[in-house]
């Protein structure tokens, strides 16, 4: 999902759905664990957050970026794609590593009444660090969720299957890390006729 | 741990060294659905922005 997903323009021309953007900044002392909640949303609506990096985790006394698997973003997610189904709601931990901080790889999470968006942010290092998240919200109701999102990430999921494990993200990780080469990208859109 | 809220703040930042001044961590959040619900190792001072 390297930018906006496609699937929610035509989706908020029609009104179907609504979309609004946050951001937070959180700067965590040396030794700190803090939890956020969100939401949640009315019984029958979904909310869809696509959480993403806007300023790398970074040092507050050098500002220097920190890469550390001492420090990491644990959330739980309930999986969008139908083929995760048996397991519903995943514990999920990102640790402050480079991947986490490529623009195209936002952390997707699916938020319902049963199962508010909670972020649980960890700072195990010996300095303090802070990071600016932006949230991209989207609400909609079940139905629009069902006939027309369900699809779209179905063929997200099948596109990283392609790669990898999506359930271990390797799939997505090499996806990227491919697409990321320009004769890779051409040789794709060649295959597709365009 | 302590979490101590402040709305409608016209200047973030500068509350937020004011925290880490005091050995506190600091959350600036923009967007209401947002809530801190705990804090382990250090106090946190919760920042919201004016809409």
């Amino acid at each position: 999902m390297a930018g906006f997903p496609e699937v929610f323009i035509p989706l908020m021309l029609k009104g179907d759905i609504a979309f609004w953007h946050d951001f937070a900044n959180v700067t965590l002392v040396a030794g700190t664990t803090i939890r956020i909640t969100h939401g949640p949303p009315a019984r029958g609506s979904y909310y869809i957050i696509f959480l993403g990096n806007t300023g790398d985790p970074r040092r507050t006394d050098t500002d220097e970026v920190v890469r550390t698997t001492n420090a990491f973003l644990r959330h739980w997610l309930l999986s969008p794609f139908p083929e995760m189904a048996s397991q519903p709601v995943r514990e999920h931990q990102d640790f402050f590593m480079e991947s986490l901080y490529r623009p195209d790889y936002p952390v997707v999470i699916v938020e319902t009444f049963d199962h508010p968006m909670v972020l649980e942010f960890t700072n195990n290092e010996t300095f303090n660090i802070s990071w600016d998240l932006t949230f991209w919200m989207v609400e909609t109701p079940k139905k629009v969720y069902d006939e027309s999102i369900v699809p779209y990430f179905k063929g997200q999921y099948n596109l990283y299957k392609a790669f990898g494990d999506p359930e271990t993200a390797k799939g997505m990780t090499e996806f990227f890390k491919l697409w990321a080469r320009e004769d890779v990208r051409k040789a794709w859109l060649k295959r597709l006729g365009l | 741990m302590t979490i101590e809220n402040k709305v409608d703040v016209t200047d973030p930042e500068g509350e937020k060294k004011k925290a880490l001044e005091a050995g506190k961590s600091a959350i600036i959040l923009h967007g209401q659905g947002f809530q801190v619900k705990s804090s382990t190792g250090s106090d946190v001072v919760v920042i919201r922005t004016q809409d």
